[in-house]
């Protein structure tokens, strides 16, 4: 392949998956406002549309017309590509998940580990906007986002790990092979609690939703931001949320194997990863908020000692099967 | 080892940012947006190792230096000193000589080391596809006593630290 096809097929991949993005953003916003309002006994949008189905579309044509605000005190270059670092974690982190088999952007060996460590961009882009802002508020939401997504993306990284003691790669193609028989929900399951809890923190939802807790904060590390800009904050955070959900699908619930019914592999993946997204949008409308040292006592006190006990039990029962002690 | 036109067109744009960005942090007037431009220079260090096929380090890399090191290193700034916009009034540099006698120092013997080293060439088909199995042997087998001491170094450090803000409480 010459260098004009290569980059070709990248850019070509690249709009796909943005396409992908939009539609998947604007289904999850359309969803989370359905979900939200009939858990609070109300309709959610009902009039743009059939049961109010475009009033995602409307909102993001709005979004498209708004004038971009920059505040006249904001440091300008880094107000400016906060956004974008964020998005394009989110972009980028998207690439390395596999919807079937054969539906996959970009297959390393090491995908789950590259996937992780990818999407820990996005605190860097939180930092800038909150730094960039020149408001207090936002400088408090962003401190806060960079504390609560640092401390919380160990237990995140280490609950996987036994996971990935079992099954013996970082590929997530190959984990969710060795799920054919069973889903490793059953024999991980401390793992996929601490998993749940800490994926919630990572992508600042309910209860961990402090970095734009709006009572205290206005809105958090997005304060001063309007228009495209703010939309692409607001993109990103769904896509996480997708994100998140699909890579517990992958870890924990068996991907795209699929029981009782024969489904093609992509349909099982979205219906198991819709589950798991229903589940955050259900925590978002029903639970309170942590308090900050809260938040840090569950992180480093709970979580991180649990997530070492079951990386020490996966050891221990994988030693003992293979017979290497006693 | 066949370097494909994709390659070296690639290693020119990585090497390019970061010479770009390493001299951009030295000179910004603002330590914040040097900061910034820090993280792009090991950003794009990430992208030697990918060049490399070190698929591994460049995670490593990537969690590591832009995810969590360089971000406290900003949490720092803007918890103490960094006010938007402006630039830190630093005192006037009175050791101009000596950082340049340091730097050329420096900068000779990492020189000398580089170029006299017989490195060990593997030619792209014996290559192996994972190095995460490899390094993994070589912690925690070849080298577990250094990796062990250095644990207990960063333990070290992790205790001082907590002794260090547990003070002012007293």
């Amino acid at each position: 392949m010459s260098l004009l096809q290569t980059i070709l097929v990248i850019i070509i991949e690249l709009a796909a998956a943005l396409g992908f993005i939009m539609v998947t953003a604007l289904i999850l916003i359309y969803m989370l406002r359905k979900v939200m309002g009939h858990m609070q006994a109300r309709l959610g949008p009902i009039r743009v549309g059939p049961h109010g189905v475009l009033q995602t579309v409307a909102d993001a044509l709005k979004l498209f017309g708004k004038e971009d605000i920059i505040p006249a005190a904001a440091d300008k270059w880094t107000f400016r590509i906060a956004p974008a670092i964020v998005f394009t974690a989110s972009l980028a982190t998207f690439s390395f998940i596999p919807f079937a088999p054969n539906i996959v952007a970009v297959n390393v060996d090491i995908s789950l580990f590259f996937l992780l460590a990818i999407s820990s961009l996005a605190v860097l882009g939180i930092v800038m906007a909150g730094w960039g802002s020149n408001n207090k508020y936002a400088l408090l939401g962003g401190l806060r986002g960079v504390a609560q997504m640092i401390s919380y993306e160990i237990p995140l990284v280490l609950s996987t790990l036994g996971v990935v003691m079992m099954t013996g790669s970082l590929n997530l193609i190959d984990i969710v092979e060795k799920q054919k028989t069973m889903y490793n929900i059953v024999p991980q399951f401390l793992g996929f609690a601490i998993f749940i809890v800490a994926a919630l923190a990572k992508i600042n939802r309910t209860p961990f939703d402090l970095p734009e807790a709006e009572s205290e904060l206005v809105a958090g590390y997005n304060t001063e931001y309007s228009g495209m800009r703010w939309a692409f904050f607001f993109l990103a955070e769904f896509v996480n949320i997708f994100i998140i959900s699909a890579l517990g699908t992958i870890v924990f619930l068996g991907g795209w194997n699929g029981f009782l019914i024969s489904l093609p592999p992509w349909a099982w993946f979205m219906i198991k990863s819709y589950v798991l997204i229903f589940f955050v949008m259900w925590v978002w409308s029903t639970f309170p908020r942590f308090r900050a040292d809260q938040l840090m006592d569950v992180g480093w006190k709970i979580l991180l000692p649990l997530a070492l006990l079951n990386i020490a039990l996966t050891g221990l029962v994988i030693l003992l099967r293979e017979g290497r002690i006693f | 080892m066949e370097i494909s036109t994709v390659q070296l067109v690639a290693f020119g744009i990585v090497t390019a940012i970061m010479l770009i960005s390493a001299l951009l942090v030295v000179t910004a007037r603002n330590i914040v947006h040097a900061v910034f431009f820090l993280i792009v220079t090991l950003f794009c260090v990430a992208g030697y190792f990918i060049l490399l096929l070190a698929d591994f380090l460049a995670a490593v890399q990537i969690l590591i230096y832009v995810g969590a090191v360089v971000v406290l290193i900003v949490f720092g700034l803007i918890l103490t000193r960094a006010r938007v916009g402006q630039a830190i009034p630093m005192e006037e540099v009175r050791q101009r000589l000596w950082a340049v006698l340091v730097s050329l120092v420096f900068f000779g013997g990492a020189s000398y080391a580089l170029l006299n080293e017989k490195w060990p060439v593997v030619s792209v088909e014996k290559m192996e596809v994972t190095t995460t199995s490899k390094i993994a042997d070589t912690l925690f087998n070849t080298y577990v006593l250094p990796f062990q001491v250095t644990s207990v170094l960063l333990l070290a450090g992790l205790i001082g630290a907590i002794v260090l803000a547990m003070r002012e409480e007293k």
